[in-house]
């Protein structure tokens, strides 16, 4: 159909505009239906960039790959990528903190507070679900148990979205992305590094540092999380102070 | 999904049932109220044909009261544009009025509130086909009609 017969089929339709005052009281007036949980992260899942999601998928193949052709050194590549990992969860929960529209996500349906804690949620669960898959891969080749290996995966991981946690609430803007960035960096540098002593660290009499190391990880990651949460009700705050 | 966006296309297409501007938008508060009543939401297109079946089954209930309009009042009250796209417009209009009213339905669900056929199956009860086959047709007869009225729509 050509756009000519389009725009003269909606002209020979249009409508004289409805009163806008009505209209506009109306939708005020609306009462907003309530959203179950579930629908809820759906809908959040929905707004992870596709880059993120293609960035993962990147990682889980390479591991794939790495398996299969280098077995034997699968595991120090792949911890040298996971804390791409974390980068990219991190950057994509205080997305709305590094472009500045804190403030304005507030005023939206949902508070910004559920809406960050929904995202961290989705990926951390898609990044565990990751790592799940890539512990047993990372085995193949060398002597690690399981809990070994997942402890070698997530100890980069935490490190890299700590500190990168820790960054996103010190610095606003793009530059806690850029911060961000260098974590993650440094940290998978630092595998990659670490490559060349495997043999001293990855020794079976070090596993309890590893756990202690891990559980030590766990309860910071949690304790960002919670700041993460109190610094968007400071958010709220400011918002009554400009109002 | 953009409620205000919603609300402007609900209350175009109860006017278009209706012809009557306070009629129009009573219905169309009416249908959100009713929509958000049944715990639906606008968060993705899958509840959208639900939103015009209840204008739908509102503008039957009225169709009985309502007073018709002439369609010269309809056109002083709507179009302003210069003469020749006024003359254009009011030949289009004429032409599409002696269209089944099903099919004028069709055309102003697909092309002026740019539903998707999908949804417009769902709200009409049409197979795909049968939506794609009527508005081909209908295109088609408008087209001949306006050439021969000596526009062209080209």
């Amino acid at each position: 159909m050509n756009n000519k017969l389009k725009r003269n089929i909606q002209k020979a339709f249009a409508a004289p505009e409805p009163n806008q005052q009505e209209k506009v009281r109306f939708l005020r007036s609306l009462p907003q239906p309530q959203i179950g949980m579930f629908r809820f992260i759906l809908v959040q899942a929905s707004y992870v960039r596709k880059s993120s999601r293609v960035l993962s998928c990147l990682i889980l193949l390479l591991a794939l790959f790495c398996a299969y052709s280098i077995s034997e050194n699968t595991l120090w590549v792949v911890s040298a990528f996971v804390p791409l990992l974390g980068l990219l969860a991190v950057t994509e929960s205080t997305r709305s903190m590094a472009y500045g529209m804190s403030e304005f996500e507030m005023s939206t349906r949902f508070s910004l507070k559920s809406v960050v804690l929904a995202r961290m949620s989705i990926l951390g669960l898609i990044n565990f679900v990751i790592i799940a898959f890539l512990t047993p891969m990372c085995c193949i080749g060398n002597d690690f148990s399981l809990l070994q290996t997942g402890m070698y995966l997530m100890v980069p991981y935490l490190l890299t979205v700590n500190f990168s946690l820790w960054i996103a609430r010190r610095v606003n803007g793009k530059e806690a992305v850029y911060g961000c960035m260098c974590v993650a960096v440094i940290v998978s540098g630092i595998n990659t590094g670490l490559h060349f002593v495997t043999d001293l660290i990855y020794q079976e009499i070090y596993t309890g540092w590893w756990l202690v190391l891990s559980v030590f990880l766990l309860i910071e990651l949690a304790y960002e999380i919670h700041c993460m949460m109190k610094r968007t009700e400071e958010y709220t705050w400011n918002l009554s102070l400009t109002d | 999904m953009d409620i205000e966006e919603q609300y402007d296309k609900i209350y175009r297409y109860c006017y278009f049932k209706l012809y009557d501007t306070q009629l129009a938008q009573d219905i169309t508060q009416e249908t959100f109220l009713r929509f958000y009543r049944q715990g639906l939401t606008l968060d993705n297109d899958k509840e959208l044909p639900y939103l015009y079946t209840i204008a739908k089954n509102l503008c039957i209930d009225h169709f009985r009261k309502r007073t018709v309009e002439s369609l010269e009042e309809i056109t002083e009250e709507v179009i302003d544009d210069p003469t020749e796209d006024l003359i254009s417009n009011l030949t289009l209009r004429m032409t599409i009025s002696k269209l089944p009213e099903d099919e004028q339905e069709l055309i102003f669900l697909r092309y002026v509130n740019e539903i998707s056929v999908t949804a417009i199956c769902k709200i009409t009860g049409l197979s795909r086909f049968a939506v794609y086959r009527k508005l081909s047709k209908s295109l088609k007869w408008l087209k001949e009609e306006m050439s021969k009225e000596g526009f062209s729509n080209e």
